[in-house]
């Protein structure tokens, strides 16, 4: 009888996990829908900033727009300062432990910016070089990326770091996310990004409001150029941010849904021992009876 | 004839109207307002408060840098930040301001971490562009 008492108590500690996990798996799936949406609401704003990036380009000359696509790096300085998007919690698959092993094939002259606890961790724990741990929360807000972004480009104006990379987990479907390394400074020229941009928002050209006079830039066209760089750094970073947790939320439910369905087969098997045990006990105790009737009959 | 006013932030569009009479933006080169019929112009905004006039009431919005762009009597402005006059909390505000001193005074002690003194920059910023702000709507009234 003890061991069919076990096999109940198994049976409802598995339950009531199972309870938890698809309760996670359903969160996880509103919460990327909300990553989504954050996503969604930048495409005003990325089509504005292409469009002016557009009006900008044509006064201004080729040589000059690389120059001052280049005004983060800083060519004598060999450091690099890696911003790693982990998440806050665990119970996400292997999406953290894939990212961590990217980390250790990185060489010693890196620089970490942590985003997420896990990170934080990971970083302190293997002796690497922290400058600051931050956190995003899963709304994704900009506020909160811009941090991220005005403390990176701060080091990088004061020459402390010579590239400005993020690794972060990138969203390819539902069941694979691949740790990728994206340099987002030093850049060449902007098309990078703006083609990045198109991608994700699949921008068309937007007409313009109507306007046939001829249009006055203040102070000038190059000095409006060459401040849309950080424009499209901050931009980038944001949407590296949005891409990461996508990749975090649908990681989750993945690793939820497996656990739910383990926890489901779990305990249809033990239910199967459960009934065997009951049966088995029926038949014992029959046996047993019979065995005493048996005994008795012979005594009378 | 009136301006179309839409205001652009990654977070979507912060605020926008058709019907706008007068728009007083913070330009790079000074103070500019534009009214239907502006020349076309490309500028380079500086934080502070752009106030868009409609018939009697002004709308003033804190905003942070970014660009204006004015064709055909549409103005857009992209910033990376803006926030209503109304939905700012001078409390809010002042407890940010104390909280980021108070963090700042921690951080000193680790002379490495300067993240702090950004967001207290920061909340100094927008705690005087609100006080601004707020004082020049009671003038108005």
């Amino acid at each position: 009888m003890k061991g069919m008492r076990e096999i109940r108590n198994r049976i409802k500690a598995i339950k009531s996990t199972g309870q938890i996990t698809h309760a996670m798996e359903l969160v996880a799936s509103s919460k990327m829908k909300r990553a989504q949406q954050s996503a969604e609401a930048g495409h005003p704003y990325a089509a504005l900033l292409m469009d002016i990036t557009d009006m900008a380009a044509e006064c201004v000359a080729e040589e000059s727009r690389m120059d001052t696509s280049r005004y983060f790096s800083n060519p004598e300085c060999g450091r690099r300062l890696i911003i790693v998007i982990s998440t806050d919690k665990g119970l996400c698959g292997p999406l953290n432990s894939n990212l961590f092993r990217k980390i250790s094939e990185l060489g010693d002259e890196c620089d970490f910016i942590a985003v997420g606890k896990r990170a934080e961790r990971f970083l302190a724990r293997s002796g690497r070089n922290v400058v600051n741990a931050m956190r995003i929360s899963d709304k994704v807000e900009f506020s909160e990326t811009r941090r991220i972004a005005k403390f990176a480009s701060k080091l990088a104006a004061e020459g402390k770091v010579g590239t400005i990379e993020v690794l972060y987990s990138m969203y390819i479907n539902t069941l694979k996310q691949e740790p990728t390394l994206v340099k987002l400074a030093p850049v060449d020229n902007l098309d990078w990004f703006i083609n990045r941009m198109r991608k994700m928002y699949k921008l068309k050209t937007e007409p313009r409001p109507e306007e046939s006079r001829r249009i006055n830039f203040e102070p000038s066209a190059a000095e409006i150029f060459s401040k849309l760089p950080a424009y499209y750094f901050t931009q980038a970073l944001h949407q590296l941010a949005l891409d990461a947790k996508a990749s975090e939320q649908s990681a989750r439910r993945v690793a939820m849904k497996a656990a739910s369905d383990n926890a489901d087969a779990l305990v249809d098997s033990l239910t199967l021992d459960y009934n065997k045990a009951r049966q088995a006990a029926i038949t014992t105790e029959i046996q047993e009876l019979a065995a005493a009737a048996a005994v008795s009959d012979e005594q009378l | 004839m009136a301006l179309t006013v839409e205001i652009v932030t990654p977070a979507g569009i912060a605020w926008k109207s058709d019907k706008v009479d007068a728009l007083t933006l913070p330009a790079a080169s000074g103070e500019i307002q534009i009214l239907p019929g502006h020349v076309p112009i490309l500028t380079i905004l500086n934080a502070g408060s752009l106030i868009a006039q409609i018939g009697e009431s002004g709308n003033s919005l804190a905003i942070d840098e970014g660009y204006a762009r004015c064709m055909g009597d549409v103005v857009s402005v992209l910033t990376e930040a803006a926030i209503n006059v109304e939905e700012i909390d001078e409390e809010q505000a002042e407890k940010t301001r104390i909280e980021a001193l108070k963090e700042l005074d921690k951080i000193r002690r680790q002379p490495h971490v300067d993240d702090a003194e950004i967001e207290r920059l920061e909340s100094i910023a927008r705690f005087s562009i609100a006080q601004k702000l707020t004082k020049a709507k009671k003038r108005q009234h």
